[in-house]
Order: C-alpha cells, then structure tokens, then sequence
C-alpha cells in the first residue's frame, strides 16, 4: 500500500472500489477539510467561487489518493493544505499570463479573475510579513497558522518539528511581525 | 517598542479577516453533504479517467521551496 509523506512516486492506477471503512475515512476526511480549506482560500482570494472550486479540485486529488489506497503518514489536512496552496499559485500564475485556469469551458460563464487584484495584495502583505520575519522556517509557521488556520499538531506534522518548536517559532515570528519598524520596509539606498 | 496597526502582522491579518467575511454559514444537512460527497466521487471518477493526479511532496523542504517561487514570495531568509 502507497503511503505519502514526504513525497514518493505517483502512478496512474484504475480507480478502485473502497471498502466501507476506508469509504468512512474518506467521507470523514472530506467533511473535516472542506469547510476547512474553503474558509482559508476565501481569506486568502477574497473570491468565494474561486475558494469553492480550489477546494473542489482538493477534494478530487484526496479522492484520488484514497481509491489509490495511499495511507496518509501526515493528517489529510497537510495533504489539502499543500495542494490547494499549488493550486493557488498555479490560478494566479496562469491569471497573469492570461491562461484559463482549470480549462474552465467558456460557457461556464463565470470569469475566473484574471483580476489577481486581492492575490497580489495578499502576495504583497505576505511578502512583507516574510521580510519582516526574516526566518524561513518561522515565517512558515506564521504563514500555516494565520493564513492556513492548521493548528500547532498539523503544523508539526508538516514541517517535522515539535509543538514545542511550533510554539517557539510561532512566538518569535510574531514578535518580528508585530513591531516592524516602517523605516525598515525601506529599499537600501 | 509597541505593536502598531501597521505592522506586517496587522495589516496581514486585517486583509485576511476581510476574507473571512465572505465565507457564508456553512447550513448543509447530512442529506446536502450526501449529495456532495456522491459529487465529488462522479467528478473524482472523471477527473480519474482523464487526467491522473500529480505528486504531491508533503516534505517541509517543498513547503519551503514552493514558498520561494514566483508568485508566492521570495525567501524571507534573502533578505
């Protein structure tokens, strides 16, 4: 049986039956992340139709690693949390280039924004919320916590690193934030 | 020192609670989540037929590295 974690090889296997309990799991696993996920990309895009439709796609990838009988070493949320922030940034890639993202039939009707307005907004802020940490590893868990609402366990179980060290980081990422200094957003002369 | 309403901190979290704003209640009945989930398994089985899933790397150095990328940031450490 395939197991995710920290990456491994996809193949193309035939769609499969569940069993009933791994149908439970899955049912269970897609009630948990959805409303979950939908309320993170919503802040985020500030597009609720946009955060339905990368949380759509979230869902059929997890579906998809359930009938390939993948077993999650990490909580499915880190699983949604990675894909949808991919997902993210290929609609805003594609946005900006032009490109239809997900191969939206024209007939849908709806746009899909090539009005990245709000992702370069957020982008911007995050941004600065980065620079200000100016640590990688705690500007993820700031990044995880506020913008992706995982909590300390999860956060852990994706960087491989204690609660304890979750905490920590997550202290001193936001000390750094809050007391930014503006002359400190300053370009170098 | 004192935290200011324009730190990075603040000026994030008030864009993201702007978001959070038009996230309507979630009211589905079990019977709407049924219909959701019957859904999300036709279009997973036409999604399955068409177009297999991609990798997904769940390691902290992808989180990291996709975090660099264009479009999400350059990496705080840089700078």
């Amino acid at each position: 049986m395939r197991q995710l974690s920290g990456g491994g090889s996809d193949s193309a296997e035939s769609p499969r039956r569940l069993s009933k309990e791994r149908e439970a799991e899955l049912m269970e696993a897609l009630r948990t992340v959805e409303p979950r996920l939908i309320a993170s990309v919503t802040r985020v895009t500030h597009d609720y139709h946009l955060a339905q439709d990368i949380t759509q796609e979230v869902c059929i990838a997890i579906f998809q690693e359930f009938r390939k009988g993948t077993r999650f070493e990490k909580p499915v949320l880190v699983f949604a949390t990675v894909v949808a922030r991919n997902k993210l940034r290929d609609h805003w890639r594609k946005s900006s280039s032009g490109e239809r993202p997900y191969d939206e039939p024209p007939e849908h009707g709806r746009r899909f924004g090539p009005d990245p307005v709000a992702g370069l907004e957020y982008l911007e802020l995050l941004e600065s919320v980065k620079a200000a940490i100016a640590d990688e590893r705690q500007a993820a868990v700031w990044e995880l916590t506020h913008v992706w609402g995982l909590k300390g366990t999860e956060i852990a179980q994706l960087l491989e690193i204690s609660s304890a060290t979750v905490s920590r980081q997550l202290a001193a990422a936001e000390a750094k934030a809050k007391f930014w200094r503006e002359d400190e957003d300053l370009e170098p002369a | 020192m004192s935290e200011r309403q324009s730190s990075p901190h603040e000026r994030l979290l008030t864009y993201l609670r702007e978001g959070d704003r038009l996230v309507p209640p979630d009211t589905r009945t079990v019977h709407d989540w049924d219909l959701r989930y019957g859904s999300l398994a036709a279009a997973a089985d036409l999604r399955g037929a068409t177009e297999p899933p991609g990798p997904a790397d769940l390691s902290p150095a992808s989180w990291y590295d996709d975090g660099r990328e264009a479009g999400l940031g350059r990496p705080a450490a840089s700078r």
